[in-house]
């Protein structure tokens, strides 16, 4: 159960359920401001650019145009791939694992965290789709039947599991977070008028507040909740059989999984938080999202924090331990003090040391060290991935065909498209979809009014008081 | 003017009525609230059939996936990989991503067909305020006698009803 006493109230200044109304639907039913244009122009020019411009250019000469070489086959596409996957893992982590644990200060932050699933799935999926090559033959991935030789696509391999893991948590997440907003349409589509209110009731598909709907709602949540909450973990831990599938030192570790699904937990909290910082000053809903909300979310951080940090220890220890000279090499020489060593260790303070300052509670309230501290986390997690494609595959087993990899503007350009697509969205999400779930929200004013005594209970207080 | 309507902007006032309702046995046809209040679906017993249809779309999941892992890989084309089983253990991994993606659209199509909604439908019932911050009790009065109407009406004044209203 969720202690007030302990963790102070979720939503602050007493408010009715009108006020929530008004106060969520604010950003949309305000006239957009400067900033809110200013960062969707710079967004929207990103996304142009790099997808408009960058990718039809990969497709049209070839992976060539990346810095990947033979021995290091996977570059920035698969680190960016990886990474956004990590983060699209939040919205699911936000809203299932802390509805199943009954933490129900997720409520204000849940719709956001959602949203951004869907968006960083979506620029995630776009990585493999362009990294085959050629992808006008991706058909051939799908098991349609038999192909033209006669042959099934082959069901044993970890990256056929990516495509379909993939494909079923953007639309397993996609339709949690739609469904979740029917009734939140449907406040919308009472308030507005002409096209407006045509646009709102087509995608609010009707809704009324029946206690048969609602059963229906509650019931459907649950289920798809329950069913992406394991959905999760068998994603990125399939996403990490990519690479321990592999006999690269380095990449063949059996810590993989567990290590992925937590990195992508830790990669995705840093980002909801990173926007719910500038969503609360920009829409000023410190109300909303309170301080104890950042307070909560930077103590599971702590911990998610230290289990990164065990993870890398045991990767070294284990290397250490093996006695295997291409695996020590990996830790020791390569990551270590070698080349490669500057991410390793940047990477080691963002993730494993600079987190820890959340154990002070004055951090864990000043926004603005939360802000930068949890962007210094996704920088980490880039890093890391960057340690785990890069490093490992050029420096393999035989030093002749050692191979550093640089990327190219090609490279750069693809990945700054994918962050305008994913800003693109979060814009449109802003200004378009109620950010907050709105019932959910009027669900825990109530809880929390219930918890409060009554203007009679607190005059027969008052008397018996005063009769004392 | 065929529907008593009784408007409410506490919840608590709502579920104080509801149980009177509950009580002398009132035909409420609705109750629509702007959340969902899981004492007033209690109280009035709402059940729904899709946890239970849900874990049937489940088994047919598993089972359809597994019965297309297994054609495909041991009858149809088996491939000899080192002499391993065709029968392979890592079959799971697809049956369990497969099972999901099977259950939830078919959970989601149960939903929509269930709840009767499609994009672009028109709400079936509309009040103002009714997604914002009021209750409602509907009533049709084809199904009130005068004797019922009267107590009904009672309950609805007494719990402290915002407005009683015909529509």
């Amino acid at each position: 159960m969720y202690k007030k006493e302990v963790r102070g109230e979720l939503i602050l200044g007493n408010k009715s359920y009108g006020d929530i109304t008004r106060d969520i639907l604010k950003s949309q039913e305000e006239k957009a401001p400067l900033w809110w244009k200013l960062s969707f122009a710079l967004f929207f020019v990103l996304m142009a650019v790099g997808l408009g411009y960058y990718v039809p250019l990969t497709i049209a000469k070839g992976i060539g145009m990346w810095g990947n070489n033979n021995q290091v086959p996977w570059g920035w596409a698969i680190i960016n791939f990886v990474w956004w996957i990590g983060i699209g893992h939040a919205g699911t982590a936000f809203s299932i694992f802390l509805l199943v644990f009954r933490q129900k200060w997720r409520t204000s932050i849940n719709r956001a965290a959602e949203a951004m699933t869907v968006f960083a799935v979506l620029a995630a999926g776009l990585f493999p789709a362009i990294h085959v090559g050629r992808p006008w033959d991706e058909f051939f991935i799908f098991p349609y039947g038999p192909n033209s030789r006669g042959l099934w696509v082959n069901f044993n391999s970890p990256l056929l599991w990516d495509v379909f893991a993939i494909a079923t948590y953007l639309t397993t997440s996609a339709i949690f977070w739609y469904i979740g907003m029917l009734p939140d349409f449907a406040t919308v589509r009472d308030r507005s008028k002409g096209i407006k209110r045509k646009i709102y009731n087509a995608l609010s598909f009707g809704w009324v507040g029946s206690m048969d709907k609602w059963r229906k709602f509650e019931d459907t949540l649950v289920i798809l909740g329950g069913l992406a909450m394991p959905l999760v973990i068998a994603v990125h831990s399939i996403v990490s059989t990519d690479f321990s599938a592999g006999i690269l030192p380095g990449w063949h570790e059996t810590i993989f999984p567990p290590f992925f699904v937590v990195g992508a937990i830790f990669s995705g909290f840093s980002m909801v938080v990173t926007l719910m910082v500038l969503i609360r000053k920009a829409f000023k809903l410190h109300e909303y999202v309170t301080d104890d909300h950042f307070d909560a979310i930077a103590r599971i951080i702590t911990f998610v924090s230290l289990i990164m940090g065990s993870a890398y220890l045991i990767e070294l220890f284990i290397a250490w331990y093996s006695a295997n000279t291409y695996e020590t090499y990996v830790f020791d020489e390569n990551y270590l003090k070698g080349h490669y060593a500057l991410p390793y260790w940047l990477m080691l303070v963002f993730n494993a040391f600079l987190p820890q300052l959340f154990w002070f509670k004055k951090v864990r309230r000043n926004l603005t060290w939360v802000f930068w501290i949890t962007i210094g986390v996704n920088i980490g997690m880039w890093l890391e991935r960057y340690n785990i494609v890069v490093p490992p595959a050029a420096e393999d087993f035989l030093p002749a065909n050692w191979f550093h990899y640089a990327s190219t503007i090609v490279d750069k350009w693809v990945y700054l498209g994918t962050i305008g697509l994913f800003g693109v969205g979060v814009m449109l999400f802003i200004r378009f979809i109620p950010m907050m779930a709105m019932n959910e929200l009027k669900q825990q004013a109530k809880r929390h009014t219930e918890l409060k005594p009554t203007e009679e209970q607190l005059q027969e207080i008052k008397k018996y008081l005063e009769d004392e | 003017m065929s529907k008593l309507v009784a408007v409410y902007n506490d919840d608590r006032k709502l579920m104080e009525a509801a149980a009177q309702l509950k009580a002398v046995n009132a035909p409420v046809e609705e109750v629509v609230t702007p959340f969902v209040i899981e004492e007033l679906l209690e109280t009035f017993h709402i059940k729904s059939n899709i946890p239970l249809l849900a874990f049937f779309y489940g088994l047919f999941g598993i089972t359809s996936v597994f019965a297309g892992l297994y054609y495909t890989f041991v009858i149809d084309y088996p491939i000899n990989i080192g002499g391993k089983p065709n029968l392979s253990l890592t079959f799971p991994v697809l049956m369990f991503v497969g099972t999901v993606l099977v259950t939830v659209l078919t959970t989601v199509v149960t939903f929509f067909v269930q709840a009767k909604m499609y994009p672009g439908k028109d709400p079936e019932f509309l009040y103002p305020g009714i997604n914002d911050d009021k209750m409602v009790v509907l009533i049709d009065k084809a199904d009130l006698s005068s004797d019922m109407e009267n107590k009904v009406r009672q309950i609805f004044e007494s719990t402290g009803a915002e407005k009683i209203d015909e529509v």
